[in-house]
């Protein structure tokens, strides 16, 4: 694998300090946000898209792995480095490299956080809509490898709506450029839509040109209470199907609540069934008929309070509580398979029903909450993983889970990507043509198998 | 405390990380190095790799756990609520006794020790420090003659003066009440950086007491808190000193024991707790922990607030890290600011991020330490106020050579000289109905 | 199999053994375009494969077989109160939903709803090799595994033949205007388009037809340039955007035209002898599309050639239109996607596949080997000389 003569050809192209090593590095890069680890064999930091190319170029002509990196916050193991190899850190590619007004386009290096392109784009009066809740972390790069999502993906869509165009390092080193910087749409097969979401696979990302939209006039903020999840759930369906897109939905089922009022002690209702954040945005006039519709079907599915923020601290408060579920998550248990099962939106209450009966079934505490509004839910299963005998429980639960979302017509990832941990799963959605067809056209894009490999189609675990 | 005991607890903190990498939108450090190998996450992930027996503690991992402002700002914001500072702290004592710490530092904790020679150092110091360092024209501090790269001294950066007269050789130990009946007996623990270069917060706050009403004593037996000590992993002479403190400290007696310095002031409030477990001195320190006021609550909660005069400064404030995290004290300077006539007060961006000093840390890495000032700085102009105040002389120092070098008119004040002067100002205007 | 009538299809097992079948005889097959003269390859027609297979109302989705013509879906939609965005003006209604995906998903309400392509949640895909695979699923938002539902979608890309598409439809809007208005000149036209664009919501969509187009679609001669959009949403809203509109017109010396306001039908453009239309080919920011007119202008004026331009002008989609015969336009259209590019624009590449002997570059390469894979034989919609 690597020897000194690669180590210096590494340093000839990103210079010494950019070469990391040490033992400590090496444990440093091993991880992202998941349990899992694997160190790379040695750590190196580009400082742009031509020292990434000659980058690439090194390790293809050595066979070494490429596993990319933005901040490491990914919640599949996609920055994990499987193989060993270079693990290739991109944040200091973090340059905003215009912001078009006019055109509402951006164009971004990779290792630009989040937050930083929605605070400029919000000071050029425009606002990048995807927002992740890692958003003050996450890199668009990584954004994009994941196909990021974030609550605003209901009305406004995810990260692959956004993203218009790509500049990439092929795995022979060679740079592509893919897509527009008008609207993105180019004859032939959507290579801007297969590296969208790819999780490092297939290229090294180096400039993404992403869309822009005006931002609503103003927002509202309610949250209501039910008696049970499903009342909940059917206010969903029937928000949706009276006309109204919400910007926001988040759902928490009992569980949940219990957790973050453990946590937080701020009189959240321990008894309720479920309750619901809703935010709605747009024109003033549309913003004031919509609430007052949406409070109506509230009450008609069932809600036993309806709380409307009237001033942005109270839409802040209101927030409070899905804000602190992470942390609450942690003071229950400091282990959680964080997931992000996907279904049809009708389905929300069957999906809490059967994770109720796995809560009971492996005795671990399973909490639900999600994105209601897309189906896209978050249940984590709660353990300790310093004992044995609940990991082992959490391990069967959480493969269950993925067994049920599957049977229920949903995806196994709504957001967080693949990656390894899912990996296994990832034959039982696509089929058997389909999984082929993945490793096909990943065979096509990179030969050698030097991309991320270990990961989605390349898995080398045991399949379901 | 053992290494394996310490190690354990370690472990035990560890396991809380998610890894979800939320500390790298708060590390000050991290948001200048852009480095993964930076973050707090970064040293959990060593320790929990320490514990499965994947990385040894070797001077490497030391380094990087030098490399860390202590700021609190991971802890305060961690979800999983990992406690990175004790972590952090037990790591470093762990790595010290493996590995040892920097000579030079040793000698200087050893030497603070002995309290005598250490103030009979400093005192000499102020006589002879025209030697090494120059004096700036506009009469803010001095700078190296020449570098002095192992004590963190580069030839731009700005220090001040050693005071001629430190504080505690200017007073008497005991300070009677202003007023004709006295409230109560309070206890000033100084700190070392008021002491010897900032005497003139101290004599404030003993203004401020003893106006107020409080007889102040200010024990000659008290030495430095010992928290350069202790946060270099050097446990042995951090707990000497904290033993020290405390047998003065409970002699002294007193309702109250008020500081004027966030890291002293947790110091002994909270800190003492890692280096006295298990020790005799625990007990004792646990009986007057609870004493520790920051002249800024004191002044909140025992003084007459109405009698501050007017005071026509524009001002902002920096929250320094041990004093808002490490104390919980924020909004006591505010509200007695909003108290002053006459004053006006605007918040800075990221007041209560850290200034960069980090007692050694600055020493050790003056650029990055700059670099993190720096940020500091633009913020703080950014409000177009004239003074920064602040609970801190470390930050003081720090601040001061950071406005000096870009040639600000900025002033730095400590709150407890801006709450004496609006008093004077007060009494003055008694006078003159 | 007979040489002129197509050969209807009507199920995805009679598809792939058709295609095991020619990747056996290496003969060729086409579908959504005919067939060069003199060859004897087998044409598909899917128009009677049109039978919903599930609308799930509940969800606000709908699973559709590619035979489907968008404004046949888009009736059913409404009966239910929802609609299939890209269907929702008469532009591409008679089209099939596979051969409008075949197109690229063309949204004329892109500007307010997003390209068309992000209205495919999923579907299955049969293969030239004759294999059959399902892509994405039912659910709003999925991540799992590539997205071949766009890829494969890929305009003109050929990779393989959608047999069931998965869409997402929308609620009705309360409420909508239309507007047609003519204005003089091509810099009123941009004035119009950022009057719009700064207003909080933009329109549904915007059209825009030069004179030389508008009078060639349109019943009548066209003095000037004519833009053509809509606005929906809750009827308060709309109407408080009207009482603007009225200023913004002011603004751009817009006057109201007469007839229908609705959007010209583009379906069948293409097809055209005699002419040549190019769809989707252009791509040029509004705000340099006054300069960009100018040039063509100039360049068509140098070639002797009369022509115009039209699109979706807010979102920088721009068509052509040239009086002459596909074969003479190859060094215009060339020109013409220089200065595109020079005004920091793009080209889609699409004349360059269909026309000029294929794609070329580095994707390209790519996208034939991966294409080998799927047609070993090379035996779907090879390229060459299509006339139509």
């Amino acid at each position: 694998m690597l020897n000194s003569t690669i180590v210096n050809e590494l340093v000839a192209v990103v210079g010494r300090g950019h070469v990391l090593q040490a033992p400590e590095d090496l444990i440093i890069y091993s991880n992202d946000a998941t349990v899992v680890s694997s160190k790379p064999e040695v750590v190196v930091q580009p400082a742009n898209r031509d020292e990434v190319a000659a980058v690439v170029k090194i390790a293809a002509a050595h066979q070494i792995p490429i596993t990319c990196r933005g901040a490491g916050t990914g919640l599949s193991g996609g920055a994990m480095p499987v193989k060993g190899g270079i693990a290739l850190e991109m944040t200091r590619l973090n340059r905003i490299l215009k912001i078009d007004v006019a055109n509402r386009v951006a164009i971004v290096e990779p290792g630009v956080i989040t937050f930083a392109l929605t605070t400029q784009a919000a000071a050029a009066g425009l606002l990048y809509p995807p927002d992740p809740s890692s958003l003050k972390e996450s890199t668009i790069g990584g954004n994009v490898a994941e196909c990021a999502g974030g609550p605003k993906g209901v009305k406004y869509g995810i990260t692959r709506n956004f993203v218009i165009g790509i500049e990439a390092v092929l795995a022979d080193g060679s740079i592509v450029e893919m897509g527009n910087d008008v609207d993105g749409d180019m004859c032939g097969p959507d290579w801007t839509m297969l590296f969208t979401g790819s999780e490092g696979t297939m290229a090294v990302i180096t400039r993404i040109s992403l869309r822009l939209v005006r931002p609503p006039q103003v927002k509202k903020t309610m949250l209501v209470v039910y008696d049970k999840l499903e009342d909940a759930a059917e206010t969903v369906s029937m928000t949706m199907k009276s006309g109204i897109i919400p910007t926001t939905l988040e759902i928490m089922g009992n569980s949940c609540i219990v957790a973050v009022e453990n946590y937080l002690r701020i009189g959240l209702p321990v008894n309720a069934g479920g309750i619901l954040l809703i935010e709605v945005d747009g024109v003033p006039s549309t913003v004031e008929e919509n609430v007052e519709r949406i409070e109506e079907i509230c009450k008609q599915c069932g809600a036993t309070e309806v709380k409307i923020a009237r001033t942005a601290e109270e839409a802040e408060d209101l927030w409070r509580a899905r804000r602190a579920i992470a942390p609450a998550f942690g003071r229950v248990a400091p282990s959680k398979y964080a997931e992000d099962s996907t279904i049809p939106r009708s389905l929300v209450p069957e999906l809490t029903k059967r994770m109720l009966i796995l809560e009971e079934k492996y005795n671990l505490p399973i909490l639900i909450c999600g994105h209601a509004g897309d189906g896209n839910m978050h249940p984590t299963i709660l353990f300790d993983r310093r004992d044995k005998d609940q990991t082992e429980r959490a391990d069967k639960a959480l493969d269950e889970l993925h067994w049920i979302t599957l049977e229920l017509g949903g995806t196994l990832s709504g957001e967080h990507g693949i990656g390894f941990a899912k990996a296994p799963f990832l034959r039982a959605e696509t089929g058997a043509v389909g999984y082929q067809m993945g490793r096909d056209v990943k065979t096509v894009l990179d030969p050698a198998g030097i991309m991320n490999p270990g990961k989605m189609f390349f898995f080398e675990g045991e399949l379901h | 405390m053992n290494q394996q005991k310490m190690l354990d607890e370690i472990a035990q903190e560890v396991v809380k990380c998610s890894r979800c990498g939320n500390c790298r939108s708060i590390c000050p450090v991290f948001l200048v190095e852009n480095n993964e190998n930076t973050t707090p996450r970064s040293k959990a992930r060593m320790m929990e790799a320490v514990r499965d027996g994947e990385l040894e503690l070797t001077p490497g991992m030391q380094e990087r756990f030098g490399k860390c402002l202590f700021c609190k700002a991971c802890k305060a914001n961690c979800g999983a609520g990992v406690a990175t500072d004790s972590l952090i702290l037990e790591a470093r004592a762990a790595l010290a006794e493996r590995n040892g710490i920097p000579l030079l530092k040793k000698m200087a904790f050893t030497g603070l020790r002995y309290r005598k020679l250490f103030d009979f150092f400093l005192r000499s110091g102020s006589l002879f420090q025209g030697l090494v360092f120059k004096k700036l024209p506009d009469g803010r501090g001095r700078i190296a003659r020449f570098p002095f790269p192992g004590a963190g001294l580069s030839v731009r950066r700005v220090i001040p003066d050693l005071a001629s007269r430190p504080l505690r050789s200017r007073l008497d130990n005991v300070i009677k009440a202003k007023t004709p009946a006295s409230k109560g007996k309070v206890v000033f623990f100084t700190g070392c950086t008021l002491n010897y270069i900032y005497p003139q917060a101290g004599e404030a706050v003993v203004n401020i007491l003893t106006n107020n009403g409080w007889d102040v004593v200010i024990p000659e037996g008290q030495c430095c808190c010992g928290t350069p000590a202790f946060t270099s992993g050097d446990l042995d002479s951090g707990r000497l000193l904290a033993e020290q403190n405390i047998k003065t400290l409970t002699e002294a007696g007193g309702d109250y024991i008020i500081t004027a310095c966030g890291t002293c002031g947790a110091a002994l409030q909270h800190e003492y707790a890692l280096l006295l477990e298990g020790t005799d001195s625990l007990e004792p320190w646990q009986a007057i922990s609870g004493k520790v006021l920051d002249i800024s609550q004191f002044v909140l909660q025992h003084c007459d607030l109405s009698q501050l005069g007017s005071l026509p400064l524009k001002v902002t404030y920096h929250d320094p890290c041990h004093l808002v995290r490490g104390m919980n004290v924020s909004t006591e300077p505010r509200q007695i600011f909003q108290r002053i006539p006459g004053m006006e007060y605007a918040e800075m961006k990221d007041a209560d991020r850290c200034c960069g000093a980090g007692g050694t840390f600055s020493a050790t890495y003056y650029e990055l330490s700059r670099q993190i000032n720096d940020k500091k700085l633009d913020n703080a102009e950014a409000t177009g106020m004239e003074v920064l105040v602040t609970g801190c002389s470390s930050c003081r120092m720090h601040i001061t050579d950071g406005l000096c070098q870009r040639g600000s008119t900025m002033k730095v004040l400590h709150t407890a000289e801006v709450i004496d002067m609006a008093y004077a100002a007060g009494r003055k205007e008694q006078t003159k109905c | 199999m007979d040489a002129v009538n197509p050969k209807m299809v009507t199920s995805s097992s009679e598809l792939q053994e058709i295609f095991q079948w020619a990747q056996q005889t290496k003969t060729s097959v086409y579908l959504y375009r005919d067939k060069p003269a003199g060859s004897n390859g087998v044409v598909l027609d899917l128009g009677d494969w049109n039978k919903i297979e599930q609308f799930d109302v509940d969800n606000l989705m709908v699973i559709v077989p590619p035979g489907l013509l968008l404004k046949d879906l888009n009736n059913v939609a409404a009966a239910q109160g929802l609609r299939f965005v890209p269907a929702d003006t008469p532009a591409f209604a008679n089209l099939s939903i596979g051969e409008w995906a075949h197109r690229g998903c063309p949204n004329p309400s892109a500007w307010k709803y997003g390209a068309g392509k992000h209205f495919l949640l999923g579907g299955s895909y049969v293969f030239p090799s004759g294999d059959m695979t399902p892509v994405g699923g039912k659910c709003i938002k999925n991540v799992t595994g590539y997205d071949f539902t766009r890829f494969l979608t890929g305009p003109y890309a050929d990779l393989a033949v959608g047999v069931q598409y998965i869409i997402k439809l929308m609620p009705q809007p309360a409420f909508r205007t239309t507007y047609d208005v003519e204005v003089e000149s091509m810099d009123d036209a941009i004035k119009l388009v950022r009057a719009l664009q700064d207003r909080p919501v933009p329109p549904a969509y915007l059209f825009w037809l030069d004179k030389t187009v508008g009078s060639k679609l349109g019943q009548e001669a066209q003095s000037g340039h004519r833009i053509l959009f809509e606005l929906d949403g809750n009827e308060a809203e709309v109407l408080e955007y009207a009482q603007a509109i009225d200023d913004i017109f002011a603004g751009c010396k817009a006057k109201l035209a007469t007839g229908d306001a609705c959007l010209p039908e583009l379906a069948s453009l293409e097809e055209r002898q005699n002419e040549f239309w190019l769809l989707d080919e252009f791509k040029v920011p509004y705000t340099e599309a006054a300069k960009f007119t100018t040039e063509v202008e100039r360049l068509l004026n140098k070639a002797g050639c009369i022509g115009g331009l039209f699109g979706q002008l807010a979102d920088g989609k721009i068509h052509l239109y040239l009086e002459r015969d596909r074969k003479d336009v190859a060094d215009l259209v060339a020109a013409i996607a220089v200065v595109a590019r020079q005004l920091g624009g793009a080209v889609s590449g699409k004349y360059q596949r269909i026309y000029n002997g294929g794609p070329t570059g580095k994707l390209a390469e790519l996208e034939m080997a991966f294409k080998r894979r799927m047609d070993p034989e090379g035996i779907f919609n090879p390229p060459g000389e299509v006339s139509r």
